[in-house]
């Protein structure tokens, strides 16, 4: 057994392949994710974030390159393998939050679990038990347009967990949410982490949000630029080696 | 809950729904009509198997085809709405089955509401075939329904159930998370795929012009083949467009009015984005209209061929209506774009104005050039009568102008949400 959760060996995605558009938005890279990591991937607009967590989180296929996750290689997977493959080790958190609107906050939550054909009791509790812990469970017979953004993403946290996943893969969870919603959620994710040692990966441009984390990737044109580790440093000293990174980038902007 | 759940997304999309369900319930009246009629008379039903009948064999070949065309249009129409929704259901771990089932019971709930249905409609009409075959023929005649017909329209019926089974299949297979969620984003055009002619610009657009227009006026003089002329002609469309209409368009967008640019620009992509759904259009108009023009047939055989043009029209009018509805669809990002920057509501409803007038103008003298050279030689030789050739004409331009009107009114609902 592999000793990461998340390996990515020459990860390379090239949109339009083979023809005179070809663009290659990520070049080899190579990246690993122990267990219980919580890990912010940061970098300007057009570096490859979304593209990144896109690709090592079976969400878009890679063109060349491999993905292990808990040591399965995802391209080898067929369509039937991979949704219970989903089922068993991902959770998706998004910007857009990615609810059904036809389907109330409780069906949008049960939704993973009925798909994998658990017991309907079984279903009720896990979903009662996460909508109380997210201060939701009033609010499981509305639908997500009856919620605000902050509610509507905790109901898309739920959604995330309720399937106990290995790997949360958040793609600008706080894009969407005020400030205080904001840190309500990065608070909400570093206890899940720190408490339940689930693993995080997650794509922000905000640099207070990335200090919650305990490793940041900054991404530059495809490659990954640094990897800084949070160690034993406070979270402010971590915002402002964060802040130092992403405006080093600016400062060689200015300076050519 | 799969049921429930699929009850529920149907209401959610309802108009696609009921636009899909009446295209399965035009192929299933027509294809059950088509074959009882075609097996009623021991004559006619020879033609298939005898092979000694081009035409006869055509057009039969070409309406199962067509109706292929229309449902593979209604499906991708309908299913695109439903992207980010199975897009959802992916990343919460539904597997190729459960997906593949999740849309599959929402058409068979629709096939279901829509096969039996058109039978019936299509028993209801009988008579009023027989009639129509009997003014024809002069003499009474009755369609008998027999074995041999009801065989073969439940074969082609369970054709079209085995087609559609087949596309959702093959959509759940092919499409990747990300793609779903990202649907709403405008398809690329069709690559034209024509010859490449070393040659000047100008020389180009007038050999493309000529192999475009010339069949045409070809096929006024000498109808006899003209299902090769109208293939010529398609050819040359798709090489006009791609090297006389487009570049005309864009020499024309300039900045000097916002309301012609925006409609001209969305008139550029309109034209070839329905460039097969217009080809397939005329096409069969041509080759059913020379069927019905020139051929001497048998009351039975003719009245088939009436009931395909009438039917198939209908289809192909679908068809290129739900192609362009579903272009349509994703028009609300470049319309939020020119509200911001500062394009009125008054002034995108007159740019929509515009595109939809010129490209449905299009249509309709497109459609007067083929049907007009085909009609007018007819009338003129005495083959058919003034009225008749009208009545054909409209039975041509009256889908088009229905498609126009409903893409008018989608088009409005689609900026306005």
């Amino acid at each position: 057994m592999s000793e990461y959760v998340l390996e990515a060996k020459k990860l390379t995605k090239i949109y339009n392949a083979n023809t005179p558009n070809a663009f290659e938005a990520l070049h080899a890279i190579d990246f690993q994710v122990k267990e219980g990591e919580f890990i912010g991937i940061m970098g300007p607009s057009g570096s490859g974030k979304s593209t990144f967590i896109n690709n090592i989180s079976t969400i878009d296929t890679y063109t060349s390159g491999f993905v292990y996750i808990n040591g399965i290689e995802t391209r080898r997977m067929t369509a039937n393998q991979m949704g219970r493959f989903r089922y068993e080790n991902l959770g998706f958190i998004f910007q857009d939050f990615n609810l059904l609107d036809t389907h109330t906050l409780y069906e949008n939550i049960a939704l993973p679990l009925s798909l994998a054909h658990v017991d309907k009791a079984v279903i009720d509790q896990r979903v009662k038990e996460l909508a109380a812990q997210m201060k939701i469970d009033t609010l499981l017979h509305k639908r997500p347009n009856e919620c605000s953004g902050g509610q509507r993403q905790r109901a898309a946290i739920c959604r995330a967990l309720v399937n106990h996943p290995r790997i949360i893969v958040a793609d600008e969870p706080t894009g969407n949410l005020d400030s205080a919603n904001s840190a309500e959620l990065m608070k909400i994710l570093r206890r899940l982490n720190e408490e339940e040692g689930v693993t995080i990966v997650m794509v922000t441009h905000d640099p207070l949000v990335t200090s919650y984390t305990s490793r940041f990737v900054y991404l530059k044109d495809g490659y990954i630029e640094s990897v800084t580790e949070r160690g034993n440093m406070t979270q402010e000293e971590y915002f402002h080696a964060i802040v130092e990174v992403n405006s080093a980038e600016s400062r060689e902007v200015l300076a050519e | 809950m799969i049921v429930q759940d699929a009850l529920r997304s149907l209401r959610h999309s309802l108009s696609q729904a009921v636009f899909y369900w009446l295209t399965l319930l035009l192929t299933t009246t027509f294809l059950y009509l088509y074959f009882i009629l075609m097996m009623s008379d021991p004559v006619t039903a020879g033609f298939l198997t005898e092979g000694t009948d081009f035409l006869a064999t055509a057009v039969t070949v070409t309406v199962v085809i067509i109706c292929m065309i229309a449902i593979l249009y209604a499906n991708n129409f309908f299913v695109r709405r439903k992207a980010p929704e199975l897009a959802v259901r992916l990343i919460s771990g539904a597997t190729y089955t459960q997906l593949s089932m999740y849309l599959l019971l929402q058409t068979l709930i629709l096939m279901a509401a829509a096969m039996p249905l058109g039978i019936v409609i299509g028993r209801l009409l009988l008579p009023v075939l027989s009639n129509a075959v009997s003014m024809y023929a002069q003499v009474p005649y009755t369609i008998e329904i027999r074995k041999d017909g009801i065989v073969m329209a439940s074969v082609f019926l369970g054709f079209v159930v085995f087609w559609i089974i087949m596309l959702n299949l093959s959509f759940a297979y092919r499409n990747a998370a990300n793609m779903l969620f990202h649907s709403t984003a405008l398809y690329k055009p069709q690559k034209s795929g024509t010859l490449y002619l070393p040659l000047p610009a100008i020389l180009r657009k007038t050999v493309s012009a000529i192999l475009f227009l010339g069949p045409i006026a070809w096929m006024a003089f000498n109808p006899a083949p003209a299902f090769l002329y109208v293939l010529i002609s398609s050819f040359g469309m798709v090489m006009f467009i791609k090297e006389a209409a487009v570049p005309y368009l864009t020499k024309r967008i300039n900045g000097s009015d916002s309301i012609k640019m925006a409609s001209l620009g969305f008139l550029r992509r309109d034209i070839q984005v329905i460039t097969v759904s217009t080809i397939l259009y005329f096409t069969d108009a041509v080759l059913l209209l020379s069927a019905i023009t020139l051929k001497d047939g048998q009351p039975v055989e003719m009245a088939m061929y009436m009931l395909s043009y009438v039917i198939m029209n209908l289809m192909l009018a679908l068809a290129l209506l739900f192609q362009f509805s579903s272009e349509l669809s994703a028009r609300i990002r470049p319309f939020a774009t020119l509200s911001q920057i500062g394009c009125t509501p008054r002034q995108q409803k007159q740019a929509q104005n515009r595109e939809l007038l010129a490209l449905f103008g299009i249509l309709l003298v497109l459609d007067l050039l083929y049907t007009g050279a085909l009609l007018v030689p007819a009338m003129m030789h005495g083959r058919i009568e003034a009225s008749f050739a009208l009545i054909l004409f409209a039975l041509s331009v009256i889908p088009l102008l229905a498609c126009g009107a409903f893409c008018h009114v989608y088009y409005r609902r689609c900026i306005a949400a």
